[in-house]
């Protein structure tokens, strides 16, 4: 896939037909599949639209940086096209793209053998903050996030799901494939974990 | 027996009330770690530039265009691999199985429209019987095929096939025009003599050179 930083003079995106974007927009998540796998024009770019960005946030937190984060998550709908197929809509449309996020990310950070770096950038409105403030919440931040990186990988994924992408212990177990108590379980020693290193 | 994790967890985030746990009341050790479950999980929610910085307006735009041209090439992708898959399977595997299936129809409908004349256990096996005055004939010629069939083989198939035609039955139903009509070559052939035919066939091999 292309880099995500190789910015270019944006081409506008090709309308679609009011009625037939109408049309795909009243379909539940399993019937726009069907019309995807029908080989409906725009129904796959109508999913893309609608998960893209939680797609994009998640593997962000897995990875710690936008370049990887955009690479991974094009790749993420790439695999979710060639196996849409296989969504038998058993879970939600957003688990099953989280589960092969999650895949996608760990592969990535598999290959590397170490978590890249957390990106410190941020985009935080903090006009209403004094000096002090801010940069003593952008201390406290990136303690965080350096913190979070350092968890064991089954115990940050389960931060990240539950903290930041507020899914249910339930869903989390299907995009893990865990059961229930275990992701409880990691949960509770990620946090416990956190705090040790924190108060190091 | 202290709060396993799971209980703690449900705890700290309110899915279970305190009050339905009457071990918290006796149990310190199990109250200190609710509450370092829950000042942690204070720290992590709470926590405003954990938040994935956003990407610009323009991100997105070409974001949904890689995909969408990712997915294009991935479908030109398939239709190509379809088409390499049939170039390799027709010459190898459909011509020839078109050329069976179709002996096989051809076949089968000479079996279901043709009634058996004679069993090929009854002696010399005539090709086929001839309306008109075959007689003994019919067999000198079967006979005289039945030694050409011997020298080509190719034409067993062939032979095979014309024995479970019934001639009477074809003549009748107008299929063996050529061969009623005495101006026609069929005929002459179909009613020659045996010692003709004979000559005949030695004609033909010469010209064509078997």
């Amino acid at each position: 896939m292309a880099s995500s930083l190789a910015w270019t003079i944006p081409t506008p995106w090709p309308a679609m037909s009011s009625f037939a974007e109408v049309q795909l927009a009243e379909l539940d998540e399993r019937a726009l599949v069907q019309a995807c796998l029908e080989g409906q024009p725009g129904a796959f770019d109508l999913i893309v639209e609608r998960h893209r960005r939680a797609v994009y946030q998640l593997c962000y937190r897995i990875v710690g940086n936008h370049e990887d984060a955009s690479d991974l998550s094009q790749d993420v709908f790439l695999r979710a096209f060639r196996g849409l197929r296989s969504f038998r809509g058993h879970s939600s449309l957003s688990t099953w793209l989280y589960r092969i996020a999650v895949n996608v990310c760990l592969n990535r950070l598999g290959a590397r053998n170490a978590p890249e770096p957390i990106d410190d950038r941020q985009f935080v409105d903090d006009r209403a903050e004094s000096a002090a403030e801010r940069l003593l919440r952008r201390e406290r931040a990136s303690r965080l996030r350096r913190a979070i990186a350092r968890l064991p990988r089954k115990q940050r994924l389960t931060v990240v799901l539950r903290a930041f992408h507020e899914m249910s212990h339930q869903q989390i177990a299907e995009v893990l494939g865990s059961s229930v108590g275990a992701v409880k379980a990691n949960f509770f020693h990620a946090l416990g974990n956190l705090k040790r290193i924190l108060d190091e | 027996m202290h709060l396993s994790p799971e209980e703690l967890v449900d705890l700290a985030e309110g899915t279970r009330a305190e009050s339905g746990v009457p071990h918290l009341l006796g149990c310190y050790a199990c109250r200190q770690r609710l509450a370092d479950l829950r000042a942690a999980m204070a720290v992590v929610e709470g926590d405003a530039v954990s938040r994935v910085p956003e990407p610009p307006l323009v991100f997105w735009d070409q974001f949904q265009q890689r995909v969408s041209e990712a997915v294009l090439a991935e479908r030109r992708r398939r239709s190509a691999a379809l088409w390499r898959l049939m170039d390799f399977v027709q010459p190898r595997v459909l011509v020839p199985l078109t050329a069976a299936a179709a002996l096989a129809v051809t076949i089968a409908f000479v079996n279901l429209h043709g009634p058996r004349m004679r069993s090929s256990t009854d002696g010399p096996r005539p090709v086929a019987s001839i309306p008109g005055d075959a007689g003994a004939a019919s067999f000198a010629r079967g006979d005289l095929l039945r030694d050409s069939l011997d020298d080509d083989p190719s034409l067993q198939l062939i032979a095979d096939l014309a024995a479970d035609i019934d001639w009477s039955a074809a003549d009748v139903a107008g299929a063996t025009v050529g061969l009623s009509a005495r101006s026609s070559a069929d005929h002459a052939v179909v009613h020659m003599k045996p010692e003709d035919l004979k000559e005949l066939q030695r004609l033909l091999r010469l010209e064509l050179g078997t």
